[in-house]
């Protein structure tokens, strides 16, 4: 199989390398740039961990060929917050104790960043259909979901 | 009195920060120099033998490195964590699709799953048993020496003078599905050959003397050669009780004859087809009642679906036959618990270990009971329901910290359970349905010669305090806790705590990271070590400040001399330590209480102590389709004492969450032994919006032999649901539902049957 | 494996002339199509054409007869549509109840059309709104309604080198709504699902009606002997018994085949009932 150099924009900055034409951008991320925040729960597109934002959009990269991510922009986890500041989800996540195992959460984050951003003022009902595609195991959703809503509060203000 | 600043409070997870920002590394995400991959190569086949394997196809695939089978192993082919029944590698004789035949080594984890997709194996089939019924009922051509796996039984009283009192007997029939763990991080380990001749294990797991028991006895080697480090682990909830170490001994086969560190991560396909899940149960159930709703006898008969290999059925079996007849008093009890091997995939270890099965048997009889007796269910189960001094139904005198009866009185208060009085006029039929029940902690008597748990407190010269203990985060919150109470112990800020990743090397094996242990055994053990050490500080304090060491209060962080009110920041102390050159390491050990127990009769103290819980369900049965809708569950756990309250409640939701999946929504289908739900769209998992709203409610029952009084809270918290929401179906449509899950179809047909229907 | 990703239609024929392959795949939003070549690379095409890029697919447009959807745009772009909303309920409804967000950022409207699953939820809306489906070839382009385009499961009218480039919906002022039975309540695979299209005069008579299902045949199906006994005025506990004459559902994992009859009938009956007032209540 032939390798292709391309460049891939991941968390505002610009990666050369080779890639296989047949892998998927959580290949990619994991296994070339060793940004394993992105977690491989299913590779089926069925549980939502591995989910990432393409062009601001939350995308399952198990299921995005990365020849297809070229000349788009990709945010994962690692590009949500800077430093010691957590984003609002990701505070409101610690606080409200919204993980356990913590292997579904950063899926959670990308999921919840987006949507809070377009639906601020999303009901508690509005929020558990947002993330609806993202399986936990673990928490029963109720502590993400009282995070999400207390980082919509934040968010808001 | 003790001052607690930390215990009773809920304190955010140390885990948290790196887990929200991606920054965990767990097992998959780890990866080493010159590391190579294995995938397994297992039957297709669920009976039979074989005399040929064939790698030669295997071996043309790009980056293929070896094959490892039965012949490479220099010790006993044998991973059977109780009953040695079960090769590391089958050997001649395969029994279930799955059984391992070798692993395949590749410079890629696709390259070695395409070699393992290539080995070519020549199989005898024989006729395989593919249902508890079959199996038992088999003459000949037995799975093992032969088809039945164990036995408990529960022999108390007199079953037929009970019998004869009883004003009426009930009997029902019962039966409760597969579950499977899916844990979102899938198995995985990676292997480490270390040059004299040692092994190391790095793996996602819950139970790592398990392992390093494991790989020594497949080398042949003591166990302190195998080193055992727990990486952090995607989810577990008992699928990474026993299984890693079959997994964990074949990558340590390959890292040894390849010379190289050698990961397996089990591809989701593989991780459900190959390993354990949750027993299936049929039960019957024969029980005697006064009119007065008194219980006066029951005969019961559990059996159970093993799979393949015996595994960890034995205590399963025996957990679930203890637990029989849950928190009542009953004087005339036998019980039978059988596990029988199948052609099947191995079920073992899942949160509840038997007990979910069990209490979906008392728990539908007790409603199905009242229901005859035209009794309010709560009214009967308060009838029957035991107290200190009661005993329970193996005879053990319950004294202390019996909270059965307060949860279901503080659930039913909260569920307005008396008021309940829906309208079942239109399309939707509402239900409430309660379920109580109560678990014994840790290993009982059972498993008793394992259930000592250990810690070893280091102190830094920085006052930094790190703590080594022996069994395991999984995302239950163990290192939360384990801080809270090594903080409260020394009377320092958790903040200076750092509970260390578990190491085989740093602490004795502490037992398996099960049986809601983790609170109590390492709680326990804590306290073992502070004892040892709050003297130490205390002398070192008093040369300190230079006064009486028994003036010395070590409280908030501060290290004080009473008489003066001179203090010391409990660094400054450490510091003084260090330089005075002394002892700053302490282990602790603690070890269940000793039990009488018979295990002839099954009579006797079965488990030192019992967590009590008491779920109501409020459900919605849409009578066009049959789909059961879950709108509320109202949970009340007798913890003893509540460490981390948040903790509990999270645990309580999460319990919840897999109860109703294994309730309704989680549908393991096999074709003959070929798994045809072996992904998220086809075995579902309950949504965001298929879980309710939860109240949890803490019940506060000190426990005497529980540190701070707690007792365990993880597996309580799933045992009650499914029954909770069966006994809810049934109230709400008038038909006793006695087997789940309850899929749209099996409810639907049921309404069907009674022509209940519009 | 080989990639290609053309910027236009011209581009895309062009590639199509010099290709020699002999298997190849057209991707779109992938959803479907990247899960089934897991873990098996194998089953991998030799040419996977990634058609996303091609200019003027996405989006809706209107024009006074007609709503044009392009053949790109993402289930999320229907479900957010107030145009939809407001025309085209069965559809809207359908795109709210379809997977989770990421996949309904992902999955496209012409490729739930050319993946033809016999459960596939944003079908029955165009089935019941009589889609056109138009198709541009080597050689022109030409348009198809939804129900003759597929044929079977998995299997549709497209010719080698065709690629589906909108949906035409004529804008008749017909109601329409959707239900879907999933075994979940999000992330669920239709057990049975159907929509309903229909026009009332003032006294609650249908002066049209329209009734397509999944889930219950090989492909969606339209509840055409039911639908012609309701017009005739037979009453509706007579008229659902017809229902069994349009399906031909089967058994699998999520359900059997007396299920799916007997559920459809149940909530269709009590559609007909208590939403559209027909019969009594």
């Amino acid at each position: 199989m032939g390798l292709k150099q391309i460049e891939l924009t991941v968390n505002d900055f610009s990666h050369p390398f080779l890639v296989e034409s047949d892998e998927t951008l959580l290949f990619t991320l994991r296994n070339r740039l060793y940004l394993t925040g992105t977690k491989e729960g299913c590779n089926q597109g069925t549980c939502g961990s591995c989910t990432v934002l393409l062009d601001g959009k939350p995308v399952l990269s198990c299921m995005t060929p990365t020849l297809r991510c070229v000349e788009k922009k990709v945010i994962t986890i690692e590009g949500i917050s800077s430093g010691e500041n957590l984003h609002p989800v990701q505070k409101y996540l610690v606080k409200n104790g919204g993980l356990q195992c913590g292997f579904c959460t950063p899926g959670v984050v990308m999921t919840a960043v987006p949507f809070l951003e377009e639906n601020p003022d999303a009901s508690r009902r509005e929020i558990k259909e947002g993330l609806s595609g993202n399986l936990c195991r673990c928490t029963g959703y109720k502590k993400i979901i009282d995070a999400l809503e207390n980082a919509a509060a934040e968010m808001r203000s | 009195m003790e001052n607690l600043s930390t215990i009773g409070q809920s304190l955010s997870r140390p885990d948290a920060p790196e887990k929200v920002t991606g920054k965990t590394r767990f097992l998959t995400d780890i990866s080493v120099e010159n590391m190579v991959h294995g995938a397994p190569v297992y039957s297709s086949i669920p009976f039979g033998k074989f005399n040929n394997i064939d790698i030669s196809k295997a071996e043309k695939v790009d980056g293929f490195i070896a094959f490892v089978s039965a012949q490479d192993i220099p010790g006993e082919n044998q991973v059977g964590v109780i009953i040695s029944d079960q090769p590391l590698f089958a050997d001649k004789t395969v029994r279930y699709i799955g059984d391992s035949i070798g692993l395949a080594v590749a410079k890629t984890p696709g390259a070695a799953l395409e070699a393992a997709r290539l080995v070519k194996v020549d199989y005898d089939k024989k006729s395989p048993y593919l249902s508890i019924d079959k199996s038992r009922d088999a003459t000949g051509n037995f799975i093992h020496k032969t088809n039945l796996a164990c036995h408990h039984r529960l022999r108390n009283g007199d079953i037929d003078v009970g019998f004869a009192e009883a004003d009426t007997i009930v009997e029902a029939h019962f039966k409760t599905p597969y579950q499977e763990h899916y844990y979102l991080e899938p198995q995985a380990c990676i292997a480490f050959p270390i040059e004299d001749g040692r092994i190391k294990i790095l793996g996602s797991l819950q139970c790592p003397f398990y392992i390093q028991k494991a790989v020594a006895r497949i080398f042949g080697l003591p166990n302190e050669k195998v080193l055992v480090e727990q990486a952090p682990t995607g989810g577990a909830f008992g699928g990474k009780e026993d299984i890693p170490s079959e997994i964990c001994a074949r990558a340590a086969l390959a890292a040894m004859k390849v010379g190289l560190p050698v990961k397996v991560v089990y591809h989701r396909f593989d991780d459900v087809q190959l390993t354990s899940k949750r027993h299936p149960f049929q039960m019957h159930y024969k029980v005697g009642v006064r009119n007065d709703g008194t219980l006066v006898s029951a005969k019961i008969l559990l059996e159970e679906n093993a799979g393949a290999y015996a595994t960890l059925s034995t205590v399963v079996s025996y957990r679930a036959a203890v637990q029989a007849m849950g928190p009542y008093v009953i004087p005339n009890i036998h019980v039978d618990s059988n596990s029988y091997y199948t052609n099947l995939p191995p079920t073992g270890a899942f949160r509840g270990f038997g007990s979910p099965q069990a209490a979906f048997g008392h728990e539908r009889m007790m409603d199905i009971i009242a229901d005859k007796l035209k009794m309010d269910p709560m009214e009967f189960r308060l009838k029957n329901i035991v107290k200190p001094g009661s005993q329970t139904q193996t005879a053990q005198r319950l004294n202390e910290s019996v909270g059965a009866e307060e949860t279901i009185q503080k659930a039913a208060r909260l569920a307005q359970w008396n008021s309940f009085n829906p309208d079942r006029s239109g399309r939707y039929k509402h239900g409430l349905g309660m379920s109580a029940i109560h678990y014994g902690n840790c290993l009982g008597a059972a498993g008793w010669h394992m259930d000592g748990s250990g810690v070893n407190i280091k102190i830094l010269p920085s006052g930094d305090v790190h703590v080594a203990y022996g069994l395991i985060e999984m995302g239950q919150g163990a290192e939360t806790v384990v801080t809270q109470m090594t903080a409260d112990a020394l009377g320092i800020a958790p903040s200076r705590i750092r509970v260390l990743p578990t190491d085989s090397a740093q602490v004795p094996d502490s037992g398996p990271a099960v049986a809601s242990r983790n609170v109590i055994m390492t709680g326990n053990a804590i306290r073992d070590a502070a004892k040892k050490l709050l003297p130490v500080l205390k002398k070192a304090a008093s040369e300190l400040i230079e006064c009486h060491k028994s003036d010395i209060i070590i409280t908030n962080d501060k290290v004080t001399d009473n008489q003066s009110g001179v203090d010391v920041g409990f660094h400054e102390l450490c510091d003084f330590m260090s330089r005075s050159n002394m002892s700053m390491e302490f282990t602790g050990w603690w070890h269940t209480p000793p039990l009488e127990y018979n295990a002839e009769t099954g009579v006797g103290e079965a488990y030192f102590t019992y967590s009590y819980a008491t779920h109501i369900a409020k459900v919605r049965v849409d009578t066009l389709t049959g789909q059961v809708f879950v709108d509320k569950i109202f949970a009340a756990h007798d913890v003893g004492k509540a460490i981390n309250p948040a903790g509990i409640e999270g645990q309580v939701e999460g319990g919840v969450a897999q109860g109703i999946g294994w309730a309704i929504t989680e549908d393991f289908i096999m074709d003959r032994g070929v798994v045809t739900t072996p992904n998220l769209s086809t075995y579902l998992l309950p949504t965001a919006l298929d879980c309710p709203e939860v109240e949890t409610i803490i019940v506060e029952k000190s426990e005497p032999d529980g540190p701070w009084g707690a007792k365990g809270i993880g597996e309580p918290s799933i045992i009650p649901t499914a029954a909770a929401i069966a006994n809810a179906v049934s109230s709400a449509i008038g038909i006793q539902m006695n087997e789940i899950p309850l899929t749209p179809e099996r409810v639907l047909n049921q309404l069907n049957k009674t022509e209940i229907k519009k | 494996m080989k990639y290609f990703r053309p910027n236009s239609i011209d581009e895309y024929h062009e590639l199509l002339v010099t290709l020699k392959e002999t298997s190849m795949s057209i991707l779109a939003g992938g959803t479907d199509l990247m899960p089934r070549w897991e873990p098996d690379k194998g089953l991998m095409p030799d040419v996977l054409i990634d058609i996303k890029k091609i200019d003027g697919l996405m989006g809706i447009r209107e024009n006074e007869d007609e709503i044009i959807i392009g053949a790109l745009t993402t289930i999320q772009d229907i479900k957010k549509s107030i145009l939809m909303q407001n025309e085209f309920g069965s559809l809207s409804e359908a795109a709210r109840q379809f997977a989770g967000v990421q996949i309904r950022h992902r999955a496209t409207i012409g490729g739930n059309i050319c993946n033809a699953s016999p459960a596939g939820d944003i079908l029955p809306g165009l089935y019941v709104h009589q889609a056109n489906i138009q198709l541009i070839g080597p050689n022109g382009s030409r348009s198809i309604p939804i129900s003759k385009f597929i044929i079977g499961p998995g299997k549709t009218m497209l010719e080698p080198g065709e690629i589906v480039s909108e949906i035409h919906l004529l804008r008749k002022g017909v109601k329409s709504l959707f239900y879907k039975l999933g075994l979940r309540q999000s992330m669920a695979i239709a057990v049975v699902n159907f929509a309903i299209a229909y026009q009332q005069d003032s006294n609650g008579a249908f002066t049209s009606l329209n009734i397509a299902a999944g889930s219950v045949a090989p492909t969606i199906v339209y509840l055409e002997s039911f639908v012609d006994a309701i017009m005739s005025g037979v009453s509706l506990d007579e008229a659902i018994q017809h229902v069994d004459i349009d399906i031909s559902p089967i058994d699998d994992i999520r359900a059997t085949a007396d299920y799916r009859s007997t559920a459809l009938k149940n909530v269709l009956e009590y559609n007909f009932r208590h939403e559209l007032h027909q019969g009594n209540e």
